[in-house]
């Protein structure tokens, strides 16, 4: 499955579409929701790494802190600065629906602005580092995640 | 008949034309042809390709906000059927699309106002910048005059040797005009041939 493949083109696997992502991250809650998810065999580390941009599960923190980093996570984020495109703009380019179109830019530009204001609440949601699968399970945090969660609190401290 | 648009480029899909694709989520997406419909599985942005309607509106292409854009619209109320109510809606719609269409044509004009001056003033820019654009002319101009002059002496060798011929040919016959010598020359020629075929 290369860069252009017809495989991955197909309806069938189709990924999650930016309009829902954007939905996603559009409330604390689904955010929240989405990064505390129950223990699912199913899904890759058991649901736990997931990186709500990507709408991609990942096995471990690790590998999740490495796609942040990464060209594709980042490219992605870009894309989600604007505004979806949906099937409403679709028909209002064509003048069908053009007042719930523009409702919906209000709404749209209003989200934007709480979103804004609590910047730093979402980031922190978004970017919570989570521990190893068996601390999560046994509910004993591992002795590297509490030196982590220490060291980021100092410089934390040291910024402010 | 339900006219939807094209999720894509925003064009009328009649019924059984085009292909839907239905979200897992049940939204609805219709297309009116192939070429929207990969488009839309290559997860193409339908307001960067030039050719959608959406790229048009977006870029200020074409009128975007205008009152008579704001008639046509899903109204999930039903209408209970009046004579007259479809009389003034039928005479509406024309007028309204009138309008509409000298509207367009207004910021069509006002779109385009002022293309000719800049065009104007990038030439003289880009020639300002450039002198030897202004040289190359100078040289096209030399070499035809070059061309021409070349011709012109080519034309005079031939004369010359031409009337060589009539003096070394026609010695004797000194009364006989230019025309007459040609005839003579021509059945010359065919004289020759007729040796060469037999």
């Amino acid at each position: 499955m290369g860069r252009y493949s017809v495989k991955r083109y197909k309806t069938k696997r189709r990924t999650r579409d930016l309009d829902l992502v954007y939905d996603d991250l559009s409330s604390k809650e689904s955010i929240y929701k989405l990064k505390n998810q129950p223990l699912d065999e199913t899904k890759p580390g058991l649901g736990q790494y997931y990186c709500v941009e990507c709408a991609k599960y990942f096995e471990n923190q690790l590998i999740v802190d490495r796609h942040v980093k990464g060209k594709v996570h980042k490219r992605r984020v870009k894309e989600l600065k604007v505004k979806p495109y949906t099937n409403l703009e679709a028909e209002a380019a064509s003048g069908v629906n053009l007042l719930k179109f523009m409702d919906s830019v209000e709404k749209y530009k209003q989200l934007e602005q709480h979103k804004a204001e609590n910047k730093q609440e979402y980031d922190a949601l978004l970017n919570q580092k989570k521990d190893n699968l068996d601390a999560i399970i046994t509910g004993v945090p591992s002795e590297e995640f509490q030196k982590q969660q220490e060291e980021s609190k100092g410089e934390v401290e040291m910024t402010e | 008949m339900r006219v939807v648009q094209c999720h894509f480029c925003s064009s009328p899909v009649y019924p059984l034309h085009g292909i839907m694709f239905v979200r897992n989520d049940a939204k609805e997406f219709r297309f009116c042809r192939s070429k929207c419909h990969k488009a839309f599985k290559q997860r193409r942005n339908p307001r960067k390709l030039r050719w959608t309607k959406a790229f048009r509106k977006a870029a200020g292409k074409e009128l975007v906000v205008d009152s008579t854009l704001t008639f046509a619209a899903r109204r999930n109320v039903p209408v209970r059927y009046n004579r007259d109510l479809v009389a003034t809606t039928l005479t509406a719609m024309s007028r309204i699309e009138e309008i509409r269409q000298k509207r367009e044509r207004a910021f069509y004009k006002n779109r385009m106002r002022g293309n000719k001056e800049k065009k104007i003033a990038a030439d003289r820019k880009l020639v300002a910048e450039n002198p030897e654009l202004l040289r190359m002319r100078d040289v096209e101009i030399r070499r035809k005059a070059e061309r021409l002059a070349a011709r012109e002496a080519a034309m005079e060798e031939e004369e010359e040797i031409a009337s060589e011929d009539m003096m070394s040919e026609d010695e004797e016959m000194e009364s006989e005009s230019e025309s007459e010598s040609e005839q003579v020359k021509q059945k010359v020629l065919l004289k020759n041939k007729r040796k060469t075929r037999a």
